[in-house]
């Protein structure tokens, strides 16, 4: 009899061990989901916006510390598709500095209703073979402004970059999406 | 004794049954996230979105019209003061294009630096507190290839756009971010 009541109370006493162990299991696959963070995303999120102050304050030098070296930079403009080097990329800015001044980023998605969040990242669409383990490419959505040295008139942009980041945070990937040619009678209605 | 025994068996099965039970709510939760997004809804939307550039491409306005909600929103490529236009703006827009051009073409895709990747993606996860688990918006990425008619030019176009597809199959909105000066440059290029 007394074999009979120490198998059932070790019957139980396994039986809730092993229920345990089954919670901790589904604990463990929702870490996996989870491995990436707000705060892995902050981060890069805080370099490319260190990229954007650069930008509006026409700081190369600075620019470059927050670029790789083996930056490859993707215009909006057409160029069969090439992708360009970090020169290439602070070449082109400089050249801007020379038509512009007061550039600033006006960020946030314009909807039909209201101007949403500015940046993201992940996606759940289509679909994923395997949880992501990292942030992945930062997306961004705002507007640019400036004026044009030459006339005096305000340019703005409505625009969208990918950001890829490596291991150091730098950035190490930038793909443009925008039409550098300001609508002036638009720009002027919206003044009025 | 056979009380004890008997409180013993009981108990063993309590708990027994008390882990199927959470195991099950557990994996029902799990499933439930699991199954969360609907990818055949975002297979639906794509498709809508790939046969209005396949129509587009050829030229179709009537087909492309059928494909727009009468109540669509447009926001162009153009900075426009944030200002969203209508259905007729944007068939004003295509009918343009298909007037100017001719062997319009569409390569979905995201060129990336080795290869060229998926052309649709949808929902986010970053931030965590705006994590959409919905297609509600679909991210678009391709290329866009034609000729100009009256300089005979070959022209390249680097798109993208955000569409919303309701659930009738037809689109009501669309924001989309392109180089629409740099087309018309390469368009009349005289050299």
């Amino acid at each position: 009899m007394k074999l009979k009541l120490l198998s059932l109370a070790l019957f139980a006493v396994a039986t809730l061990f092993g229920c345990k162990e089954t919670s901790e299991k589904a604990e463990s696959v929702a870490n996996e989901a989870i491995a990436a963070t707000d705060d892995d995303f902050n981060a890069k999120v805080e370099v490319v916006k260190a990229l954007f102050k650069a930008h509006e304050d026409e700081d190369i030098a600075k620019m470059g510390t927050l670029l790789a070296d083996t930056l490859k930079y993707s215009p909006s403009i057409w160029n069969d598709n090439q992708w360009l080097g970090k020169d290439e990329f602070l070449a082109r800015l400089g050249g801007m500095y020379q038509a512009v001044e007061n550039l600033k980023f006006n960020p946030g998605i314009v909807l039909p209703n209201t101007t949403a969040g500015t940046f993201f990242a992940g996606r759940n669409f289509p679909v994923q073979e395997s949880s992501p383990q990292n942030v992945g490419i930062i997306r961004a959505y705002g507007s640019w402004s400036s004026t044009i040295v030459e006339s005096g008139e305000t340019n703005n942009i409505k625009w969208y970059g990918l950001f890829g980041l490596n291991e150091d945070n730098k950035i190490a990937m930038i793909s443009a999406y925008f039409n550098p040619e300001t609508d002036t009678a638009s720009a002027e209605a919206e003044d009025e | 004794m056979k009380l004890k025994l008997l409180s013993l068996a009981l108990l063993a099965l309590a708990t027994l049954f008390g882990c199927k039970e959470t195991a099950q709510a557990e994996s029902e939760v799990v499933a439930e996230e699991a199954e969360g997004p609907d990818y055949a809804d975002f297979d639906r939307k794509v498709a809508v979105i790939a046969a209005f550039y396949e129509a587009h491409g050829n030229e179709d306005l009537g087909a492309v019209t059928e494909m727009l909600s009468d109540t669509m929103q447009w926001s162009p490529p153009g900075y426009n003061g944030g200002k969203w236009l209508g259905k007729e703006d944007l068939l004003g827009a295509l009918k343009a294009y298909h007037d100017g051009f001719e062997d319009i073409k569409y390569t979905s895709g995201i060129v990336t630096a080795d290869d060229t990747v998926n052309g649709y993606w949808s929902g986010s996860v970053f931030p965590e507190a705006g994590a959409s688990n919905s297609a509600d918006v679909i991210r678009v990425y391709g290329t866009w290839h034609a000729k100009y008619t009256e300089t005979g030019n070959e022209i390249g176009l680097k798109f993208f756009s955000l569409i919303a597809v309701n659930e009738d199959g037809k689109i009501v909105s669309a924001s989309d971010y392109f180089d629409v000066g740099g087309l018309m440059a390469q368009a009349t290029a005289t050299e």
